[in-house]
């Protein structure tokens, strides 16, 4: 399942909405994590490691850098980790299980170590995987740089220290069940019971349906919006108590998103504020693993727990685990009580565990072995504890079977094969017979599904059109437009829904439902929109005709004619280049380009059609006129591949009637015409402002002097420099009609004549 | 005689955002609708408009509330075809 987490893709990070839960974490981040938990240990600490996994050092100050790449790229040979692994012993190997086991990159230690004491292993065992590299210990990078291995493990304990697992070594991992299982029964168990495993599955398709509608939103906190937590909360699907949990499970919607988080069928998105589905597209080819996934995922759940958190509980975390593998430990066909469980891990369980403590980690010193104390909680608490995680959730999960004992009516539990698969010790199980018709299509656009027909291929199939009303011994779904436009959104059509639904019903299908299915899907197709299409553009109809008809079939959607000379495609790769001869391409994601030339009326604008788009003869139309090539032309600049548009007054005030506005008209000349707004159009577009002062009309006369330097002379002589208006050229000025009379008398007065034409 | 073996030229033109409607009726109302016509680059053909790539999203939340169910052929389904 490529949008769902794989088994390769591990979370470092527990999913939880307290956390701000990440996307799934990919291998090569994981693997960088890895490195970087490397680099924080000391050059000859490095060196050290990788000498046990049979590397050379040849450098006698090794740099931490150097030597973190050399062993996490040695650690990506499956063939070198399968022999280091080997060389482990078994409680070694079965802690780097609990990685494999909870799908985690990075676990607590204080977690480990937990886990390790409920099965009967020592902590210290960690040492090995250590020394080999095969885990590292990642701390706060201010504290100072990793030597000593066991002096960190026995830190650990008290600081937030976690240990990362390579990769490459988590994907060989194997679960390994513990020796020496808990006392088996005797007398014989009464009233087995166990759940498909199927309810979990529905909640999560569930949620994702609702998610998919609309977004889960985020505070900064990493709580949910009061509207979306109301929303998932009030939701009957999603809130409702399971009919099917021998014990109650507290905050069934709260766990249903954070197994839909850790199982990446909820993401983040790029924000980070906004809880998205994730592609729903191979959920039925990939349901299988779906149960397994998501048994992982409440392995190592911590933001949701079974039972609230006190201070001598147990985690829920080592709990589950130790519980579960316990079971494991069991011949197939053996029972156990809960009482026994509770003894046994009490009897594995050390009696004193160091206290927790604030204080600050003195560099250095080695710290004195804190005050023992009783931890444990009496019998009956860990019993209370089972019964939450066995009957509650695992036995919801699908992963335990649970009855009475003959002889005392005390509740015993045994690993179903779907549990026995997860936990590594049992084969995947066979899935049970199926009903093919549970399905009754109802004419009210209800379906009632009887889950003996149901698989988690199945549905994810009704998921895609159908959504999920009410979850009990029958289930219910409804199916309405907007069910029926997500599934038709995710590839079903009407044909395909109306299959699903008659294949499995009882009944014919309805004529109101297939009815509106078909009108739905009809009703969709009549508006596509496309992100990115491409168009292939013909010289002509009967080119475009022609190459439809040789399109090659069998390869994807067929190419749709639009317009007279473009043929539409969805996707690119299925073009057959080989029979067509690619003149240009235009890729609208760039900026675009310039393809007109102003004329010199400064009205006409004349589009290159080579280097013309799509868009150009629509962007320039909506401010001007096109020219028909049989129109006389006005001038004799028009060559005729050249289309012309003209810019007119009732053009421009179309324009702006429509909300063009100048300014983008100026934006325009400069990204396609490569210049500024000619004048003329300048000229037309302040005549339509209406706002320009009149053009003032007024007499004046022009003198004409011989040479430059006497009109010099008459601008600067005071008794003449009034007189004079604008300078019109080297020797020619403008003056004023009522100025001439003064003027020529002035000139007298100096001793120069002026004549004046007509005069 | 033309070659039918030849092959043809072409100008291609990728990325191209547009809605394609069922009926030319549908065109019209989408550009009688202001919110939309300002999105709108040009009309391909009657039944075919250019818009703005940036604004698909906006584009594909005011066909759904002007009622249409349109089909969204996104980016990436093109590619992951």
């Amino acid at each position: 399942m490529a949008q769902f987490r794989s088994r390769e893709s591990r979370d470092g990070d527990l999913a939880g909405l307290e956390r701000r839960p990440g996307p799934p974490e990919p291998g090569d981040h994981s693997r960088r994590e890895f490195r970087a938990a490397l680099v924080r240990y000391r050059g000859p600490r490095l060196a050290t490691i990788r000498q046990a996994q049979g590397g050379e050092i040849e450098s006698t100050r090794p740099r931490p850098g150097s030597m973190a790449d050399e062993i996490t790229e040695r650690l990506d040979s499956p063939a070198v980790v399968s022999s280091l692994i080997e060389r482990l012993s078994n409680p070694a190997r079965q802690a780097l299980g609990f990685f494999d086991l909870t799908e985690l990159a990075s676990i607590p230690l204080k977690t480990l170590v937990q886990i390790m004491r409920l099965l009967g292993a020592k902590p210290a065992i960690l040492l090995e995987p250590l020394e080999l590299g095969l885990l590292a210990i990642e701390t706060n990078p201010a504290l100072p740089a990793i030597d000593d291995l066991a002096f960190q493990l026995e830190r650990g304990l008290y600081a937030a220290i976690q240990l990362r697992i390579h990769p490459a070594v988590a994907r060989l991992a194997r679960t390994l069940a513990p020796e020496g299982p808990p006392p088996t029964l005797a007398a014989g168990v009464v009233q087995p019971r166990e759940t498909d495993g199927l309810e979990p599955l529905i909640r999560l398709a569930a949620l994702w349906q609702r998610a998919s509608a609309d977004p889960l939103r985020q505070t900064q906190s990493g709580a949910l919006y009061k509207r979306d937590r109301d929303r998932i909360q009030g939701d009957a699907v999603l809130s409702g108590p399971s009919s099917l949990a021998l014990t109650p499970i507290p905050e069934p919607a709260v766990l249903t998103l954070a197994l839909a988080l850790r199982t990446g069928l909820i993401l983040m998105d790029s924000s980070g504020e906004r809880m998205v589905a994730a592609p729903f597209d191979d959920w039925t080819t990939n349901a299988v693993h779906l149960p397994r996934m998501i048994a992982s995922g409440w392995l190592g759940l911590e933001s949701w727990r079974e039972f609230p958190a006190e201070p001598e509980d147990l985690e829920p975390i080592p709990l589950r685990l130790a519980a579960l593998l316990w079971l494991a430990s069991l011949p197939e066909s053996e029972w156990t009580t809960l009482e026994s469980l509770a003894d046994h891990l009490l009897a594995h369980h050390p009696q004193a565990e160091p206290a927790e403590t604030t204080e600050p980690y003195a560099p250095g010193a080695r710290r004195a072995r804190p005050r023992a104390r009783p931890t444990l909680s009496p019998v009956s608490r860990i019993v209370e504890q089972l019964e939450a995680v066995l009957l509650g959730s695992a036995f919801f999960l699908g992963l335990v079977r649970a009855g009475e004992e003959r002889a005392t009516g005390r509740r015993a539990v045994q690993l179903t094969p779907l549990g026995r698969y997860v936990l590594s010790v049992g084969p995947a199980p066979t899935p049970p017979p199926l009903f093919e018709q549970f399905l009754f299509v109802q004419p009210n656009f209800e379906i009632i599904a009887y889950r003996q027909g149901l698989s988690p291929r199945l549905i994810g199939q009704l998921s895609r059109f159908a959504s999920w009303t009410k979850i009990g011994s029958a289930l219910e779904l409804a199916i309405s437009r907007e069910s029926v436009v997500q599934g038709l959104e995710l590839g079903e059509t009407a044909a395909s829904i109306l299959e699903t639904l008659s294949n499995h019903s009882h009944r014919p299908m309805p004529a109101s439902v297939a009815d509106a299915v078909t009108s739905w899907s009809a009703r969709r197709e009549q508006v596509t929109l496309h992100e990115s299409a491409t168009l292939i553009e013909f010289a002509n109809a009967f080119e475009r005709d022609q190459a439809a008809e040789r399109w090659p079939t069998g390869n994807g959607q067929a190419p749709v004619p639009v317009a007279d000379r473009f043929l539409l495609v969805e996707d690119e790769r299925t073009v057959p280049f080989d029979r067509l001869r690619l003149t240009s391409t235009r890729d609208y994601r760039q900026p675009p380009g310039v393809c007109f030339a102003v004329m010199p009326d400064g009205l006409t604008v004349a589009l290159d059609p080579a280097r013309s788009d799509l868009l150009a003869p629509a962007e320039v139309v909506r401010f001007a006129e096109s020219l028909p090539p049989e129109l006389p032309n006005r001038e004799s600049f028009r060559t005729p591949e050249q289309p012309r548009y003209l810019i007119t007054p009732a053009s421009l005030k179309s324009a702006l009637d429509r909300g063009v506005s100048p300014h983008q008209i100026t934006q325009w000349f400069e990204r396609r015409a490569g210049t500024t707004t000619p004048p003329a159009v300048t000229l037309l577009l302040a005549a339509l402002d209406g706002k320009s002062p009149p053009i003032r009309a007024r007499t004046l006369i022009v003198i004409d002097l011989p040479s430059a330097e006497l009109l010099d002379g008459l601008y600067q002589h005071p008794a003449t420099a009034d007189a004079l208006s604008e300078r019109l050229g080297p020797t020619t000025a403008a003056v004023a009609a009522d100025q001439i009379a003064p003027l020529k008398k002035t000139l007298r007065d100096l001793g120069l004549r002026i004549d004046i034409d007509g005069a | 005689m033309a070659n039918s073996t030849a092959r043809i030229p072409v100008k291609v033109h990728r990325n191209v955002a547009l809605v394609r409607l069922g009926e030319p009726i549908l065109a019209e109302e989408l550009l009688a609708r202001k919110t939309l016509s300002r999105s709108v680059l040009g009309r391909l053909s009657e039944t075919v408009l250019l818009i703005e790539s940036e604004a698909c999203e906006a584009v594909l939340d005011e066909l759904k509330r002007m009622g249409h169910t349109p089909r969204f052929v996104k980016r990436d389904d093109a590619q992951r075809r």
